[in-house]
């Protein structure tokens, strides 16, 4: 991450705008919740830029804050990389902050790309699930074009990323101060920095929501906790089991084996094969909630809808992740309350 | 928007983003009225009446 200006800076001159919430983010800056990760933001702006000028002349000029990152989406003016936060919550007030200061919206906003980036690179499997994860539990179902996914560091030399949905960081600065939790049930220790040196995961959400963010969050945690042998690295595991299955039972199972990630393996490099397969999930996707929508009407009393095996792929995942967030919160406040088993 | 059509068939507007209809829109959070207080609040020490 390339940022030349301190999350102190940003917060002083939002406080005019915002002072309630910048307080907030102020005071739970580095705060972890449940031992989920940080999060650190990058806003590509598609528009002119112009509601970005003031802030970014306040804190200190173009050349200083946005010259500095090479990084962007190949259609966007500037790209303003956040200092990373704690958790999701604050990252949602930090971006409510900036709306509030240049009076634009930032959320769900076709003109402004929202970067989510977490801390660990996730192998290529956990990287597809993570954007499948993403996509199928959006509040917004997107299509894509390869071109929404360019980027300055699509053939860079050292660090080429393709196009994709995730990718990797180009080894800039990384923020390790944050709380990481590790050890297994009723033995959990608190370590007081992350425990890479180096590496991100980030997800081009395109136009993102609130939601977006907070699952990318819990999402990655899962994932890098069961990569990287963290505290909820049983249920990470746990998740992925799931996950596969029910792609599995959509006959979807082959999309994990695509390319959603450029690692320095070279077979990796074909952006081609990644966007196949993100087609056939956005088909997909699509289709059911064409389904959903025409049962809705027909049935338009909920308890006429007849029983499924299956209740579509969208309403699973929805599950899935309202499952999984409330296991993670309930055994993370069991274990506050001295009472876990 | 993207536009779809097949030899002798209306063209059909795709959108490029569409609600997913599983999600239940959520009301947002409300912006807590005040930071959280970094020390707990003192309670007044008891005078003792007249």
């Amino acid at each position: 991450m390339s940022y030349r200006y301190s999350l102190e800076d940003l917060l002083a001159l939002l406080h005019s705008r915002a002072p309630t919430k910048v307080d907030a983010v102020a005071l739970h800056r580095r705060r972890v919740e449940h031992g989920l990760l940080s999060v650190g933001l990058k806003i590509h702006c598609l528009g002119n830029g112009s509601p970005f000028s003031t802030l970014v002349e306040a804190l200190g000029g173009a050349q200083k804050i946005l010259d500095v990152n090479y990084y962007k989406d190949s259609r966007a003016s500037l790209c303003l990389v956040l200092p990373p936060v704690g958790s999701a919550r604050s990252a949602i007030l930090l971006l409510e902050c900036i709306e509030q200061f240049i009076g634009s919206a930032l959320f769900s906003n076709p003109e402004i790309q929202i970067q989510a980036c977490s801390p660990g690179r996730l192998s290529a499997r956990r990287s597809a699930l993570l954007a499948i994860g993403f996509y199928l539990g959006s509040d917004t179902l997107r299509r894509y074009t390869l071109g929404d996914l360019t980027t300055s560091f699509v053939a860079h030399p050292h660090d080429p990323r393709g196009r994709r949905l995730v990718l990797y960081d180009a080894e800039g600065d990384f923020d390790r101060n944050f709380d990481w939790w590790k050890g297994s049930d009723k033995h959990r220790l608190v370590e007081p920095q992350l425990p890479f040196n180096n590496g991100r995961s980030d997800l081009l959400t395109g136009s993102g929501s609130r939601l977006d963010i907070e699952n990318i969050n819990l999402l990655a945690t899962l994932l890098v906790h069961a990569q990287y042998e963290g505290y909820w690295k049983e249920l990470g595991m746990q998740f992925e089991k799931e996950m596969g299955t029910l792609l599995e039972q959509h006959l979807l199972a082959g999309l994990v084996d695509a390319p959603w990630v450029r690692t320095d393996d070279a077979e990796n490099g074909d952006d081609d094969k990644f966007f196949a397969a993100l087609q056939e999930l956005v088909a997909y996707a699509f289709e059911e909630a064409v389904r959903i929508k025409e049962r809705d009407r027909f049935f338009w009393k909920r308890r006429d809808i007849p029983a499924r095996s299956s209740r579509g792929i969208l309403q699973e995942v929805q599950s899935l992740l309202q499952k999984y967030r409330g296991e993670l919160v309930k055994r993370s406040r069991l274990f506050d309350q001295g009472d876990c088993t | 928007m993207i536009r779809a059509q097949q030899p002798g068939s209306q063209p059909i507007d795709i959108p490029e983003t569409i609600p997913n209809p599983a999600v239940v829109p959520v009301q947002p959070m409300p912006a807590p009225s005040r930071p959280a207080p970094q020390e707990p609040v003192k309670t007044p020490e008891k005078v003792p009446a007249n």
